[in-house]
């Protein structure tokens, strides 16, 4: 399934990148060790109608995490699988949206994944990248909810993409 | 042991889990009644907290997999009554296990990223 087969035709969107080290701590090697680094939309104005009389409506924003840590499988396709496998469960009303091959802006090649599926009250839409550098695998999960879920292909794969290991 | 760094602004909080219909209405009641009776006693510490975790019953929270429903109920109590979310992260690593913090953080930027 390549439901988001389209990424290579994105247009990268300009825009400054914040930069944040991971920085480091000394402690036995026998601790794990993981990276997590959060971006969050802001929230957006959804249009108004004046004919219904509604006013502007605050659509919440999308949000993307990175999570490194040392990789369980050689393969980014073997971290994904292994992913899904316990993710899938753990959700209700899940459905696969797109699946296939990625390839980062600095070159290398992932995999990813889109899922929707319900959580409370909501539909939330996920697309799932993973590669794997050097033995540490870096997984990032882009969130939005499932009425925008039109943006994980048109916009935000993209931006997730343009992933380096050194900025 | 596991140390998590987790900016408490990053967790869902309890008024947020109402507003999503996350937390059933009688565990609502229960925990205003337990906060109400803490704020009285003067007492926002550590044994109300407890006690609140203690109580996260399963089927209090709606819609997600019961598996990491009473832990997402969990964290959402330790973010309303402490902002200690590093704890949180912490006590549910012991509960359950490292595949479920990974499905637990995934579910909680889902839930984010439908909250406006």
């Amino acid at each position: 399934m390549h439901g988001l087969g389209s990424v290579g035709k994105l247009v990268r969107a300009k825009m400054p990148q914040p930069r944040f080290g991971a920085g480091c701590l000394s402690v036995p090697d026998t601790w794990g060790m993981a990276a997590t680094l959060e971006y969050t939309e802001p929230r957006r104005v959804g249009l108004a109608v004046p004919l219904a009389g509604k006013s502007d409506t605050r659509l919440p924003g999308a949000n993307i995490m990175i999570v490194r840590e040392p990789a369980l499988h050689q393969t980014a396709r073997g971290e994904l699988d292994n992913f899904v496998s316990g993710y899938a469960s753990s959700t209700q009303a899940f459905s696969r949206l797109g699946d296939g091959d990625a390839t980062f802006v600095d070159g290398s090649v992932g995999v990813f994944a889109s899922f929707a599926f319900s959580i409370g009250n909501y539909r939330a839409a996920q697309c799932h990248l993973f590669r794997v550098d050097d033995g540490i695998a870096t997984h990032i999960t882009v969130s939005v909810d499932e009425n925008s879920k039109k943006r994980l292909e048109k916009e935000l794969l993209d931006v997730a993409l343009g992933f380096q290991v050194a900025c | 042991m596991n140390i998590g760094i987790v900016n408490p602004s990053n967790m869902v909080g309890y008024d947020k889990a109402i507003e999503s219909g996350l937390v059933d209405k009688s565990y609502q009641k229960k925990m205003d009644k337990m906060q109400a009776k803490a704020k009285e006693e003067g007492n926002v510490g550590w044994s109300a907290d407890l006690e609140f975790n203690k109580q996260a019953p399963i089927a209090a929270i709606k819609g997600i997999g019961s598996k990491y429903a009473a832990a997402l109920g969990e964290m959402n109590i330790l973010n309303f009554a402490t902002t200690r979310g590093g704890l949180g992260f912490e006590l549910l690593a012991g509960q359950i296990g490292k595949e479920g913090v990974t499905n637990l953080r995934n579910l909680q930027q889902a839930l984010k990223a439908c909250m406006a």
